[in-house]
């Protein structure tokens, strides 16, 4: 990996590699900022780094310089609340905390007697949504990693894009990000980000100013892109393909896009964060809306890792799978010989070649892109003094979409009790938007919470 | 006209939109997701809708958005 990335310094040197709002860096300047950095963590226990910042040039060079070093690195976005910062930072092991929020990155040595990584092999590790009630850490290996750059910087159409650009809306703890800086480095594209998804202006902006041929998004921000009516073929004639995953894309907005852009090129990707961001995809055209009820998320032949279905269950093996999560976390990692397998505990079919997905099997849900377990939320309320039991739910659209997330709590504690220990706790975009008090929850009949009740509440 | 609280309240499912007090952006009521959903909403409605020109301050309470809703009425 170091090999090649320096090979792609040499190689696209003047090229420009990454836009962050006023500042761009070619690739021989973002390699450079990235060799500085990595003098600063030569050296020491090969322990993580955890990188707190957004998307700026300097976080992207302090991600190179971890794996110039060989150190993972834990991105940790600023959206984070402080109390899981904490934990993340504390449960990665990582022995250094760069921050890289504003000017130069300042590097702070961490003590930290957690038990993790430190065996050069590890890329990233990236925490999502645990079902015990703390983030839990996927750890990525540069073997993970190399097998995803084959499989994405050969995918069709992205595999045609050269010397393009890339947008990218996703933090870095999002690992769709991975997908685009990855994708764009590699093939000598250059990355733009956007900042903010919440400035309906910056973003239009930002696209028209730097006028990126690929857009690497979630089925949600091109909703909101779709809200504005000039967003079409006409006005944007530059865009030609928009790479999807981390949300399951519905067939109404591929038919708004496709009649904004008829020219445009859709590819749906899909796989988890455990087996390296994504592992098939598929490209969805105009005929596939007329017969297919669901949308492909991938080719079985070109797919990054074996997929097979289990008792209805996606199940995938072999180089994208991670090796297990971190402080031996359990969930549905497993080995068969030296092969590495992975439960997604996403339910699905593979029909014609092409793999289908349709649902969970759990209550973990996806919202905003991002994957939450609600038994994470149920544990830290609670945690809440005052709180007897409580529900999580997800109440969902018409298509299936999650659309908001309430809880439900019974006891002594208020809701701004509540509120104020899920601030601390966890990022905004698993906030229940609805928090209600209750005297007592319905039961159903085998007595336990009935769920579905609340939905109405 | 229609009820724009009533309107919030079917997006947000709380009583807090209810409340002229209640800052909607600074509360988390009115994230991106229900600002989608209340922008298509308001689509549904016959609005014409272009997020770049609607003035993000309205959004942050229910008066606001009656006013947003008043000027696109005009434009109507």
């Amino acid at each position: 990996m170091i090999e090649k990335l320096k090979e792609l310094a040499e190689k696209f040197g003047e090229r420009t590699a990454y836009i962050c709002e006023d500042e761009s860096k070619t690739f021989a300047e973002l390699f450079a900022g990235a060799q500085k950095i990595a003098k600063e963590i030569s050296g020491g226990d090969k322990s993580p780094v955890a990188v707190f910042g957004g998307k700026n040039c300097a976080a992207m060079e302090t991600i190179l310089a971890c794996i110039l070093e060989k150190r993972a690195y834990v991105p940790i976005s600023p959206s984070i609340p402080e109390g899981r910062r904490r934990e993340i930072i504390e449960s990665s092991g990582a022995g250094v905390l760069i921050n890289c929020t504003e000017g130069e990155p300042k590097t702070e040595i961490i003590k930290n007697s957690a038990q993790t990584v430190k065996d050069n092999e590890t890329a990233y590790i990236i925490f999502t949504s645990g079902s015990t009630g703390k983030p839990k850490g996927v750890p990525i290996s540069y073997d993970n990693l190399d097998n995803f750059i084959e499989w994405i910087t050969a995918l069709e159409p992205l595999c045609e894009y050269e010397h393009a650009k890339v947008l990218n809306h996703a933090d870095f703890n999002f690992d769709l990000s991975t997908a685009s800086i990855f994708y764009a480095l590699f093939m000598g594209n250059a990355l733009v980000q956007l900042p903010k998804t919440d400035d309906f202006i910056s973003i239009f902006e930002t696209i028209e100013k730097n006028r990126p041929e690929i857009f690497v998004a979630t089925p949600s921000f091109m909703r909101l892109c779709m809200l504005e009516k000039d967003f079409c073929e006409n006005s944007y004639p530059y865009i030609k393909c928009i790479y999807f995953c981390g949300e399951t894309l519905q067939k109404s907005i591929v038919k708004a896009i496709f009649e904004r852009f008829p020219h445009i090129r859709i590819i749906n990707a899909y796989g988890p964060t455990e087996a390296t961001s994504a592992v098939c995809a598929a490209e969805i055209t105009k005929e596939m809306l007329k017969y297919e009820d669901n949308l492909p998320v991938g080719i079985i032949e070109n797919a990054a890792a074996e997929i097979e279905i289990e008792k209805g269950e996606i199940v995938l093996k072999g180089k994208s799978v991670f090796g297990g999560y971190l402080g031996g976390t359990e969930g549905g990692f497993y080995r068969m010989g030296e092969k590495r397998c992975y439960r997604t505990g996403d339910l699905g079919f593979i029909e014609n070649g092409k793999l289908y997905f349709s649902g969970r099997k759990d209550s973990q849900i996806k919202y905003k892109g991002y994957r939450i377990e609600l038994s994470e939320i149920e544990a830290v309320i609670s945690s809440v003094e005052g709180v007897e039991s409580c529900a999580v739910i997800a109440k969902r659209n018409n298509e299936g979409e999650v659309r908001l997330i309430k809880a439900f709590a019974a006891g002594t504690a208020s809701e701004m009790s509540i509120r104020e220990e899920l601030a601390e706790r966890l990022p905004e975009y698993m906030i229940p938007k609805t928090i209600k008090i209750m005297d007592s929850f319905p039961l159903n009949q085998n007595g336990k919470i009935d769920r579905k009740e609340l939905e109405h509440r | 006209m229609m009820n724009i609280k009533e309107l919030l309240y079917e997006i947000c499912e709380d009583e807090r939109v209810f409340d002229d007090e209640t800052d909607l952006v600074e509360s988390g009521l009115l994230d991106s997701y229900s600002v989608i959903e209340l922008l298509s909403r308001l689509e549904d409605e016959g609005f014409d809708i272009q997020i770049t020109r609607i003035d993000r301050n309205l959004l942050h309470s229910a008066k606001g958005i009656e006013k947003l809703i008043g000027e696109l009425m005009t434009e109507k």
